[in-house]
């Protein structure tokens, strides 16, 4: 299998467990609201799971990504983790969101000023933080799945 | 009568080191003089803010003339030039010293045109509030109450004009082995308030959502000489936001009005009820974070502060069924932790 037919199969399996886990919050909040004489329609019900995926998508799945992928960097000492292989997994995951939160793109939208700012500042870089910046830095539109990725491993890179 | 069960002793007020990267400890006093000033300070080994340090020393003191104008003096020092006694409080931070035990501490601080020489004595024996309350949070948060209230005489320099001052003030010596966060509460109030013969210190705050919203406080109530009830069983709670005298790119907001709120009945019971009259002080607790630290600070933690606040009381409570009315002026600190 090449990298781009696992990260396809890794795109569709996560949308398979996305999809398990919004329904099962909303199932659980509807027996929730059940034992408390509140019914919920099936419209209602749609809309529950659409905030469950966008609480999924604007806070964790980028984070998540990053969290595990700076653990990975600092043990295996592999750029490529950072600047290539889980970025393109979420600029092909973020493709596949219809429409993108708008609170990810308020969060996001500063970040490549951020990194011009960075790159500008003296002092010394590693050459991982110059390049997480660089990506940020060149991004036309910040890509906020790719944006909060960069930006979280640039934190945790003391940046 | 005193409910003390043990009296705080020299060691208690020492330093307290650990291995911890996180390790803080501070020694906090203040005083309101006669004339109007008022001074509030820390001498620090370790930072109680995030980012963790506990390598730095530093002392943190404002002075504050009669409308409410601060003179905020920190400065930090090599570790080479402090040291801190394990034994007993005597604390040195270049040429700062904080020294003494109960009953009497001395205060000696210089820095450029500002310092003070300041004798402190008891008024109210010292207690440990949390080994009362809750002994298994002693390894974690320390918080020796050493001067619930204590009369504060000596000299108070201002822009290098000297003057004989006396007045009442307070000291305490926290410390733990991580920054302050949003640990208990998103809000924590802190203050004391001497009402009459009744000296009260109260640390408060609404609970976390993540911790059911059970609400975090602690008051040490004194009467006279002696600590009448230790409780923790009361919040505070700000209202009536406003952003006035902050830089509005912020986005941070703070009260005008904070209810103190105690509900343990036959110990403290009552409310007492305070209006912002004037922010006296604000920092800004992510200004020292890199851009990125800051972002991800802002975006998943939230916009922590710190403020002071000078503020109107007007006190109904009961302490052992005492009631304890009154209204006046004071001041309290508020950690805005989120």
């Amino acid at each position: 299998m090449d990298t781009g037919q696992a990260r396809g199969l890794a795109i569709a399996t996560l949308d398979f467990i996305l999809t398990a886990a919004r329904e099962h919050f909303t199932d659980s909040l509807e027996n929730y609201l059940s034992a408390k004489k509140v019914k919920l329609t099936a419209s209602e019900k749609l809309d529950i799971d659409k905030l469950f995926a966008d609480a999924f998508n604007s806070s964790l799945v980028a984070e998540v990504s990053a969290l595990l992928s700076f653990m990975l960097y600092s043990e295996l000492n592999n750029p490529e983790i950072v600047k290539r292989i889980v970025p393109d997994f979420l600029d092909e995951y973020q493709s596949k969101m219809e429409p993108i939160p708008a609170e990810l793109e308020k969060e996001t939208k500063d970040l490549k000023s951020l990194a011009q700012r960075t790159l500008e500042a003296e002092g010394e870089k590693s050459e991982i933080v110059k390049s997480l910046a660089q990506d940020l830095a060149a991004m036309t539109e910040i890509k906020p799945l790719r944006g909060s990725f960069d930006a979280i491993l640039l934190s945790l890179l003391g940046q | 009568m005193s409910i003390i069960k043990r009296k705080v002793t020299p060691r208690d007020d020492a330093m307290h080191p650990n291995p911890s990267p996180g390790w803080w400890e501070w020694w906090y006093f203040d005083a309101d003089f006669d004339n109007g000033y008022i001074i509030a300070g820390t001498f620090h080994f370790g930072s109680p803010r995030p980012p963790a340090n506990r390598d730095v020393r530093f002392i943190e003191i404002a002075i504050y003339d009669p409308e409410g104008n601060c003179k905020l003096i920190r400065k930090r020092y090599p570790k080479e030039q402090c040291r801190a006694s394990e034994e007993t409080c005597d604390v040195v931070i270049g040429p700062n010293t904080f020294k003494g035990e109960i009953p009497q501490y001395k205060l000696c601080f210089s820095e450029g045109d500002q310092g003070f020489d300041l004798t402190y004595e008891s008024m109210v024996e010292g207690c440990i509030p949390l080994e009362e309350l809750e002994p298994q949070l002693s390894p974690y948060l320390g918080w020796v109450v050493a001067q619930p209230r204590a009369r504060v005489t000596g000299t108070l320099t201002v822009d290098g004009k000297t003057m004989e001052v006396s007045g009442e003030g307070y000291h305490d010596h926290n410390w733990a082995n991580a920054p302050m966060t949003a640990a208990i509460s998103d809000n924590t109030f802190w203050g004391r308030t001497f009402i009459g013969d009744y000296a009260l210190c109260w640390s408060a705050g609404p609970g976390l959502r993540k911790l059911g919203y059970v609400p975090s406080g602690r008051i040490v109530a004194a009467k006279k000489d002696k600590i009448m009830a230790i409780s923790g069983k009361g919040t505070a709670i700000g209202s009536n936001l406003t952003a006035e005298g902050l830089p509005e790119e912020l986005g941070i907001q703070y009260p005008r009005d904070i209810l103190l709120q105690w509900d343990d009945p036959g110990v403290v019971e009552g409310k007492i009820k305070f209006k912002v009259t004037k922010m006296v002080t604000f920092f800004d607790l992510h200004s020292r974070f890199k851009p990125f630290q800051r972002w991800l600070a802002r975006r998943y933690i939230g916009k922590p502060a710190y403020f002071r606040y000078f503020m109107t009381y007007d006190a109904n409570i009961k302490v052992r069924g005492q009631k304890v009315v009154g209204k006046g002026k004071t001041w309290c600190e508020h950690h805005k932790f989120v």
